[in-house]
């Protein structure tokens, strides 16, 4: 019979590649309350481990992996586990979340957080199990692709993560690969490759996690399955089609990133979207477990059975070169899938490519419209072969060496995903603020303003409000540990919201956004997460509890940045994004960033140069040790 | 009798004066132009300097073919493309380049496209000089930063390209065109101006052109720095810092770019931190690292920034070090303007990648070594502040 876990275990299994051992350590009962898991345990995690100012690419940097609260538990979509770092892509701290199977195996080996220090002199992969690490010598692997290196590693547990040869050749937006999902942001697949490490495999089922309170779980988990499976997005479009649902919608709004973001709509992107993609490649679902909303697909594509792209490849390897052949897409997709590299980074640097050969910076012959040469150029970005040695390093650093700032789309040297925020300036505002740089799920402002229409897109008043408030709660809900697509169902189906018109919801937002905000009803994840842990849930003031944690692990974060040396002049767009209008547009628009970043500052208690007070730290404990 | 060998390139004709603006159709006669393309930065558009600009021109018998106002703070060759299509659309004959180091930026690099009837600059990337002069090409700083963009440097999409017929051929500072800007806007000028002044002084290559360029431009900034810093609105004392900078960015030109101009500016593209502020910062260390190699610094950099009485009562052995100590009285003035809440803190690795670009950067005549001495001997005095591992933040 397994061996059970309480909701968490609190045990760290920490590695040291480089002396080839490990110890176990334990997360404080304080740091649980503070922090959940998730991404705010992982930053706190590496908050107390990571010298500032370290090179990313040095055997200084630690790689944090940290399970969820729920995972495990049988909470729909609740299989993720979460990776944090400093990133070489953007030389700040990255969190990434995944859906893949090394999550689940590495909880249920009885290890809610692993903590990889260290460099390892030759190419390793580590085996992880309840009674600790070994490491293996996995020269046999290295060069290999994530495919084959995952399937070599299935042999030693069941649940394996791995990096492809891109992050080998050190490219700075590699990603990592567990099961067919990707931690995809930042490079944290090349701080695994700067260290040596091509994957980590758990063995996994030795433990079951039961929640504390399994009454009051199984009440909550079932009427959280019913607001899932009520809700037309996460039961209805996602579903069906997938996040390429939103194709159609973005190109209606005008935020369809169309030619390196010149154009906010394409006359053409009905090819490119959920609707056609599933008649045409006869589509099934393929997804994370345990997951109730099931918006990935699997199709037939060019005879073979392939994952199909999700909106962000569709729309940065696809519309965002002028490209509108799903079957095209789904090739650049595979090649990067293949070498572990991300799909919105690897799209955005060659769009800029693209604009800079247009316009004389670089010598290529990478064209807009035109699909030659781009299966090339992933595969050298890959290899850093030629000008792939340039493109690899991303958009940022190739703009600052052969020029072309100004169209480098990218935030704090992370490229921008697919929603162009002159459509919704709200987005742009948490582009500005996402602590990893250009981030669309830190405040995923572009459901509220152009998918839902709750807020004006182009309105000013109570933006800084909303994307504080999304912040808070999408980090509370990376935090808890569950998928993010699930607050559709969770904001959009208690009764108060579903039974209100629209345009009332509108007119709240926008004129008495600090009412409507806290009007939202986010019970059930606080609910959810009290049954884990066994503590007694209060209405309010539990879901007051839940939003503190995630604004606590959201201002760390950006402690953790100012100490790298993030401040107001880092919280900005492209300039395009600011200085140029588009035809698209009844009238030229651009996003009037400066207005909101000032009320912002003043919502999250930063100082007029972006830096949290001294008084804000406090309030929120961070800096202060927990027992 | 001693012979003195030296080169000194002073192309730019400069009009200093309350009506000057008026003399640029005589002086676009003079050229055999008459149909300007005005390039404008977004703050001179705003302030609406381009009506003051077509005033200049009433019953003069030239007219201003366009005016391009998209210029932003950023020269990039988009822009550049743009501006030269409406240069040839308009059948212009000339540029104007109206507001800061961007606009004069763009204005150069669209008169290299249609000077040379081509779409791209790519050649010139990769090396290429200009083979024949450019279109005549007038400069009107606005404000005094850009004054400093009055030298033989294209700067355009981050990448530095010198010649000669880079310079414009007329630089005018009116008073009407003097924006307002900040005492922090005022004292990045001044400290910009007087960077280039005191590298050219303390070039290798002595000239006594370039040394009487970089002086006037010394005396200008001591006689009206203080002032100007108190009052940085009153356009009548930014005239003559802007003039120090057009003259100082001429004397930078005849020089090796010094090592503290290109760090901050390597700093600069490291951490988006104005290079100002680096300047500021790294000049006395810079400085003091000299006088340690027993290097001599020039005495007349004294009789430059402390005028003829201060140099005469000094003795001449200490000519350098109280020279070096009226230069650092100025910057220091200048960078208590600028807030230090604007340099945060910067990784180690940066640094060193910075210092590692500096050193390869053409014309230099330091490496990647001094560059970091500086930085260490700034270490101290820098408003960064230091990590308990001894890596700088």
């Amino acid at each position: 019979m397994k061996k059970e876990i309480i909701g968490t275990s609190n045990k760290v299994l920490e590695v040291d590649l480089a002396a080839r051992r490990f110890w176990v350590s334990e997360i404080p009962v304080g740091d649980r309350e503070l922090y959940l898991g998730g991404k705010g345990m992982g930053l706190k995690l590496l908050f107390d481990r990571l010298k500032p100012g370290i090179d990313p690419l040095g055997k200084d940097n630690i790689l944090v992996l940290t399970m969820g609260v729920l995972m495990g538990t049988g909470a729909p979509c609740s299989g993720r586990f979460e990776a944090v770092t400093k990133s070489p892509l953007t030389g700040i701290m990255v969190t990434g979340s995944c859906g893949g199977p090394f999550g689940m195996a590495l909880k249920t080996s009885g290890w809610d957080a692993m903590v990889i220090h260290g460099k390892a002199d030759e190419p390793v992969f580590v085996c992880v199990d309840s009674g600790g690490a070994t490491f293996a010598d996995a020269a046999g692997i290295w060069g290999t692709g994530t495919a084959a290196a995952q399937d070599t590693l299935l042999a030693h547990g069941s649940g394996a993560m791995v990096i492809g040869q891109a992050g080998e050749n050190l490219v700075r937006y590699a990603n990592i690969r567990s099961g067919s999902r990707f931690l995809g942001r930042g490079g944290i697949g090349t701080v695994m490759g700067s260290k040596n490490l091509k994957g980590i495999v758990a063995k996994g089922r030795e433990y079951k996690i039961r929640p504390a309170d399994k009454k009051r779980f199984d009440r909550a988990n079932k009427r959280f399955l019913a607001h899932i499976n009520n809700n037309p997005v996460t039961a209805g479009s996602w579903r069906s089609y997938g996040t390429n649902a939103n194709i159609r919608i973005s190109n209606a709004a005008g935020i369809l990133p169309v030619r390196n973001f010149t154009a906010g709509s394409h006359g053409q992107a009905v090819k490119i979207s959920g609707e056609t993609m599933a008649e045409k490649f006869d589509t099934r679902h393929d997804v994370c477990k345990p997951c109730a909303i099931l918006c990935g697909h699997r199709g037939t594509i060019r005879g073979e059975k392939r994952h199909i792209p999700e909106y962000e490849t569709v729309t940065l390897l696809g519309s965002n070169l002028g490209i509108f052949d799903p079957e095209i897409i789904s090739d650049f997709n595979e090649l990067c899938a293949e070498y572990g590299m991300d799909t919105i980074s690897t799209g955005g640097t060659i769009a800029w490519a693209m604009e800079a050969a247009e316009k004389g910076l670089i010598e290529s012959d990478l064209r807009f419209g035109s699909d030659e040469g781009i299966a090339e150029t992933i595969t050298d970005i890959a290899f850093r072969r030629g000008q792939g040695a340039m493109l690899a390093d991303g958009s940022r650093m190739a703009s600052k060496t052969y020029g072309g700032e100004d169209f480098a789309m990218h935030v704090k040297g992370m490229e921008l995903p697919g929603y162009d925020p002159r459509g919704a300036f709200g987005q742009g505002l948490s582009y500005a603020t996402a602590n990893r740089g250009g981030c669309h799920l830190s405040a995923y402002m572009v459901g509220v303003e152009a998918m839902f229409g709750m807020a004006d897109p182009h309105a000013l008043r109570w933006k800084p409000y909303m994307v504080k408030f999304m912040e808070d709660i999408f980090s509370a809900v990376n935090s808890l540990h569950i998928c993010l697509f699930t607050a559709f169902a969770v904001f959009l189906e208690p009764p108060l919201i579903r039974f209100t018109p629209t345009f009332i919801i509108r007119h709240l937002n926008q004129n008495f956004s600090l009412l409507a905000l806290n009007l939202m009803d986010a019970s059930l994840w606080p609910e959810l997460w009290h049954a884990v842990v066994g503590k007694r849930y209060i209405p309010y003031l539990g879901m007051r509890g839940f939003y503190k944690a995630g604004e606590r692990a959201h201002v760390l974060e950006r402690y953790m940045n100012i100490r790298e040396g993030i401040a107001k002049k880092d919280d900005t767009l492209p300039r395009r994004l600011l200085d140029e209008g588009r035809t698209c547009d009844h009238e030229a628009k651009t996003v009037p960033l400066d207005s909101m970043l000032k009320t912002y500052y003043r919502l999250r208690g930063y100082d007029e140069n972006g830096i949290p007070r001294e008084k804000t730290l406090e309030k929120l404990g961070i800096g202060k040790q927990t027992k | 009798m001693q012979t003195l060998e030296y080169e000194f390139i002073a192309h730019p004709r400069i009009l200093y004066g309350d009506c000057s603006l008026e003399e640029i159709p005589a002086e676009l006669a003079e050229n055999d132009a008459c149909k300007p393309l005005v390039i404008a930065s977004r703050e001179a558009v705003r302030r609406k300097l381009g009506k003051t600009l077509i005033r200049a021109f009433y019953d003069s018998g030239c007219i201003i073919g366009g005016i391009y106002d998209e210029v932003r703070d950023y020269a990039g060759i988009s822009l550049a493309l743009n501006a030269a299509q409406l240069f040839r659309k308009r059948g212009c004959d000339a540029f104007i380049a109206l507001g800061d180091r961007a606009a004069a930026d763009i204005a150069r690099a669209a008169n290299i496209l249609v000077s040379h009837k081509t779409d791209t600059l790519l050649p010139f990337f990769n090396g290429e000089t200009p083979s024949r002069r450019l279109m005549p090409f007038i400069f009107v700083p606005t404000c005094c930063t850009g004054a400093s963009a009055a030298g033989r440097t294209l700067f355009i999409d981050n990448r530095r390209l010198h010649s000669d017929y880079y310079f414009p051929d007329v630089v005018v500072t009116d008073r009407r065109m003097s924006l307002p800007c900040s005492a922090r806007c005022a004292a990045e000028s001044a400290i910009l101006a007087m960077d280039n002044a005191l590298w050219s002084i303390i070039d290798d290559n002595q000239s006594p052109m370039k040394n009487a360029f970089a002086h006037a431009a010394l005396k200008l900034i001591g006689d009206n720095l203080s002032g100007f810093l108190k009052r940085p609105r009153d356009g009548k004392r930014a005239l003559p810092i802007a003039n120090a900078g057009v003259l100082a960015s001429i004397a930078a030109a005849n020089a090796r770019p010094g090592i503290v101009r290109v760090l901050g500016e390597e700093l600069e593209k490291e951490t988006s931190i104005p290079a100002a502020v680096f300047i500021a910062n790294l000049t006395p260390a810079a400085l003091f690292c000299i006088q340690k190699n027993e290097s001599p610094l020039p005495g007349d950099l004294l009789l430059a920034a402390a005028g003829m009485d201060a140099y005469a009562a000094v003795p001449t052995e200490q000519l350098g070090r109280r020279g070096a100590e009226a230069i650092i009285e100025m910057f220091e003035s200048a960078a208590n303007e600028i807030p230090e809440a604007a340099i945060s803190r910067i990784p180690a690795h940066l640094l060193a990648e910075a210092c590692n670009n500096a050193a390869s950067r053409e014309m230099v005549n330091f490496g990647a070594d001094d560059a970091m001495a500086v930085l260490e001997m700034a270490r101290q005095e820098m408003p960064w502040q230091t990590h308990d591992n001894g890596e700088r933040k």
